[in-house]
This record gives structure tokens, sequence and C-alpha cells, in this order.
């Protein structure tokens, strides 16, 4: 299981002359739970592109291994929800069924077996009831959830997902969260995501990735958790507190 | 009513803005879903500069409109400005360069005021059985492609970003879509003029926004709206004595405020 899936091998990214990240040195391992958490704007969503194909690096290489005989590894991405216009009357089913739209092929109709998976899918998240509700009728979870079932309707290897717990409450926010991580617990899928919410991304990830102000580090939660490292790279107090073996970091000034 | 369209001349009438109508309220739906009406705009004018130019140098103002158009269509496809020039700041550009450019040809040009006349307002009534037969192969084509790759254009217009990670090359789809566009604007302009096939890629498929509860739906209602509006318009033309093409918008304009109202009424309904 432990080898890697993609490799940024001195890679810098930017968008016409301003360079947002630079020197980015980092393997992804198949079975990878990554989280990409830093502030806004410090470029998660760039190295995500980069990821993704979107963006090509404009120093450096992105190494993409190829799986089991020899074909690239499929990627389920899970955009922010603000960017698909509503505009469009697509139902929860059409646009899960967008992610089969690639095996179906160019010239070729929607077979049993996409019809199959797309079910799956919405089973899986639980939205199998809101198959034929419009999507712009959902509430910010259940979008989220649709969203997420497109991805895994493509039958990735590797899950992305780009902020999949912002706007959402308290609760839609970890049942995303526990829903992603049954997903790599239980299928086995590399998981990559990205989120400016340290506190929720903290109690399920197994690397961090940190950004902020194109520094950029990263290792495992215990490596990356530690309030002096936090202080000196948001530069206020933080405190790190672990209770019933879920970790709370506080910010900010603190007492007690 | 029949009668009126038992005369040969409102009988190709009726089939060149049939043509361009279904095409136009077609193509229209991805124009209103991705927020790229000025695109049409800008498109709709650099094709009139482009026949402009060819009526002050002597050319086939068709064949010229159309390559003007297609060279048009590549570079906003390509964005070879990258970031430095927003995306609207260079339509804009465009739509106002192309404006005066045409303005400009055909002040110089051989017949002047009336050329530009006919860009601008088009005069479905004249139309040749020759350009009949040349909207009818366009309509073809544009349909055959845009019935292949539904999924395609649908899915890359919804999400493109989704779409790039799953292997399609956005940039060449998103070509060959403005490439079907700019066949269809700058053929349609030279039968009917810029103001009806602009109208036709925008209200129609606004009313079908409307009305439609389905994707699908959106593109029937969009062809059906343009069709009645052909015909309505070219019916009221003759009677009343006006112009076909300004009578077509007007009849257009009037089933978007029906539509409008009836989305009012079912919404209050459905609370």
């Amino acid at each position: 299981m432990n080898h890697p899936l993609i490799e940024f091998k001195d890679v810098t990214l930017a968008y016409g002359s301003k360079v947002v990240i630079s020197g980015l040195n980092c393997p992804i391992q198949a079975g990878d739970f990554l989280g990409i958490v830093g502030p806004n704007g410090a470029g998660k969503t760039t190295i995500l592109k980069a990821i993704l194909g979107i963006l090509k690096p404009r120093q450096g290489k992105i190494i993409k291994y190829n799986g089991e005989r020899n074909q690239q590894h499929r990627l389920g991405y899970v955009p922010q929800r603000g960017q698909l216009d509503e505009i469009f009357p697509f139902t929860v089913g059409e646009v899960v069924m967008m992610g089969r739209y690639y095996q179906i092929g160019v010239l070729r109709r929607i077979r049993s077996l996409d019809r199959t998976k797309t079910l799956e899918a919405l089973h899986h998240l639980g939205i199998a009831e809101l198959k034929d509700v419009l999507y712009a009728d959902l509430s910010g979870g259940q979008k989220q959830r649709t969203l997420i079932a497109r991805a895994l309707a493509a039958e990735p290897d590797i899950l992305i997902l780009d902020e999949p717990t912002e706007g959402l409450d308290l609760n839609s926010q970890l049942s995303i969260m526990e829903l992603i991580k049954h997903f790599h617990d239980d299928h086995h899928l590399t998981v990559i995501l990205v989120s400016h919410h340290l506190n929720v991304v903290a109690n399920y990830v197994q690397r961090i990735a940190l950004l902020d102000q194109g520094c950029f580090q990263i290792g495992t939660r215990d490596e990356i958790l530690t309030e002096a490292n936090l202080q000196q790279l948001y530069d206020v107090p933080i405190r790190i507190k672990k209770d019933n073996g879920q970790i709370v970091i506080l910010s900010g000034v603190i007492h007690g | 009513m029949v009668e009126i369209f038992r005369l040969p001349f409102m009988q190709y009438a009726l089939l060149a803005s049939a043509l361009i109508g279904t095409l136009g309220a077609f193509l229209g739906v991805y124009i209103v879903l991705k927020r790229m009406v000025f695109f049409s705009a800008a498109v709709a004018q650099i094709s009139t500069a482009g026949m402009a130019l060819a009526f002050l140098l002597g050319f086939n103002p068709t064949l010229t409109g159309l390559i003007v158009t297609m060279l048009a269509v590549v570079l906003f496809a390509l964005k070879p400005s990258g970031e430095k020039i927003p995306p609207d700041s260079l339509l804009g550009i465009s739509y106002v360069g192309a404006f005066a450019l045409g303005i400009l040809f055909i002040a110089k040009a051989a017949q002047g005021a009336e050329e530009l006349q006919h860009l601008l307002q088009g005069n479905i009534l004249t139309i040749t059985p020759e350009q009949i037969y040349l909207l009818g192969a366009t309509f073809l084509a544009v349909g055959v492609i845009h019935l292949l790759f539904y999924k395609q254009f649908i899915f890359i217009a919804y999400d493109p970003a989704m779409a790039q990670t799953q292997g399609y090359h956005v940039t060449a789809w998103n070509l060959l879509l403005y490439f079907t566009l700019g066949l269809v604007i700058s053929l349609g302009i030279k039968v009917s003029g810029v103001l009806l096939i602009f109208a036709f890629l925008v209200i129609p498929a606004v009313t079908g926004l409307l009305l439609a509860r389905k994707m699908k739906h959106i593109f029937s209602i969009a062809i059906l709206s343009s069709l009645a509006s052909v015909v309505g318009g070219l019916y009221f033309s003759f009677r009343l004595d006006l112009p076909s093409g300004p009578t077509i918008v007007a009849v257009l304009l009037i089933l978007l405020m029906i539509s409008f109202f009836v989305k009012k009424k079912r919404d209050v309904f459905h609370g």
C-alpha cells in the first residue's frame, strides 16, 4: 500500500508573475489521508489545482505514478460548493451521473452499469431519496454529499476535496468528515483535502501540510501539531489540548 | 393566417427564420447558462465588422464574416492575453473596436448606409433559395455535433474543473462549442441581421430558463418559443406592414414576459 501516487519535486506554482509557493517537495503515498491546511489565500487550492492538472508548475515536476496495469490513477474531485453555478437546473441524480461521463466516453450513451454506479454512490452517501430533487434546492450538507457522491461515482483511486466543510454547521461538518474518514478507512481511498479549519481536520487526517505565506511544512499530525510550531506559523498564542483522544486547538489570548 | 405563408417569399422567410431561430435558441441556452451573453454580442459585432470589410474590399461578405468570426472565437477561447486583461474587458474592447471598424468600413464602401442598415436589421423577406440551402446544411452540421456531444458540452459548461480532472480537453471542447456559435452568428447576421440573431441567442433561452424545471426542457422550451415568435412575428409584420426582424423580437419579448408572470404565479403557488 505504501508506494507514492504523486510526487512534487522542487515545484514552483505561480499565477502570471505572482509566485504562490516555491521549492515544494513532497510525496503523496497510496492510502494517505492528507490535510492541506492554512489561512485563506495561502495557496491551498493552488496546490490542489496542480495535483488535478489544472495548473502547470512554473518550475519543477509533479510526477503522477501509474497504478496497476500501467493506468493513470483516477481522481475524484469535490470542488467548493460555491464554484458550481446553480442556474443549471440539474437534479441530484444528473449531477452524480457526471462522475461517470469519462467512463462512458464520447459518442456513447449512458449504460445500465453507469446507472448502477450512480445509484450506489447515492446510497453510500445516504441521499438516494434525493435523486430527483434539484441540486439548487438542497441544504449545504446535502449539496456536499451530492458532490462527494459524484466524485465516488467516478470510482477514483484518490479523492480530492476542496474545503468540504466550508459554510456548514458543526453537525454537518462532523458528519461530512466522518463520511470522508469512512471512505478512507473502509474503501481504502487515498484522500487529500484542503481546509482552513485546522480543528476539524486535525482529528481525522493522518498527515498535515501546513501552508502560510509561502512557507510549507508537511508531516504526521504529531510532528506538525505542536504548540511551538503552530505559534511560530500563525504568530499567535496557541494551546493544544487532548480530550478523550480528540485534539482541540485554541488560539488567541488563552486563560486557564 | 395560412394564406400568408402560401406566398413563396414568406415561405422562404419562414423557413430561414425557423432554421436560425432553432439554432440560435439551442445555442443560446449555453450562452445564458455560461453567463456569456456579452461574448455573443462581441462575436456578433466582430462578424458584422468582417462583413463590412468585405463590402469595402469587394470580397464575399458571408465567407469574410465567417473567417473573421472564427479568428475571434479562437482568440477568445485561447485567451492569449492571459490574466493581464480581464476576459470581460477583452470582450468590451473587441465589441467597441468591431463596432467602430464596421462603421468606418461601411462609410467608405460603395453602398454605404444601405449595407449598414442591412447588416443591423437584415431583411429576411429577401432571402434566396441558395441561402436557405446554406442554412439547412449549417443546421444539419451544428445539430449533429450538438446531438453527439451534448453530454460533453453541458458537463464542461457546468463544471470545467471537474471535467478537466476527468481528462477532458476543456479548451478544445469550448473551441468546438464557440465554432458552432460563430458559424450560426455569422450566417445568421447575413440573413437576418445582428438584431434578430442576438435576440434569438438570448431571449428564448431566458424564457426556457424561467419555465423549465429540468435541463433538457430548457432547450425544448427555448426552441418552441423561438419558433412561435417566428410564425407570430412574420404574420404580424405582414399584416401590420412592419419590418420583420423587429416584429419577431417583439413577439419574443412578449413570450418572455408571459413566462416571467407564469413563473411568478407558480412560485407563489408552490410557496
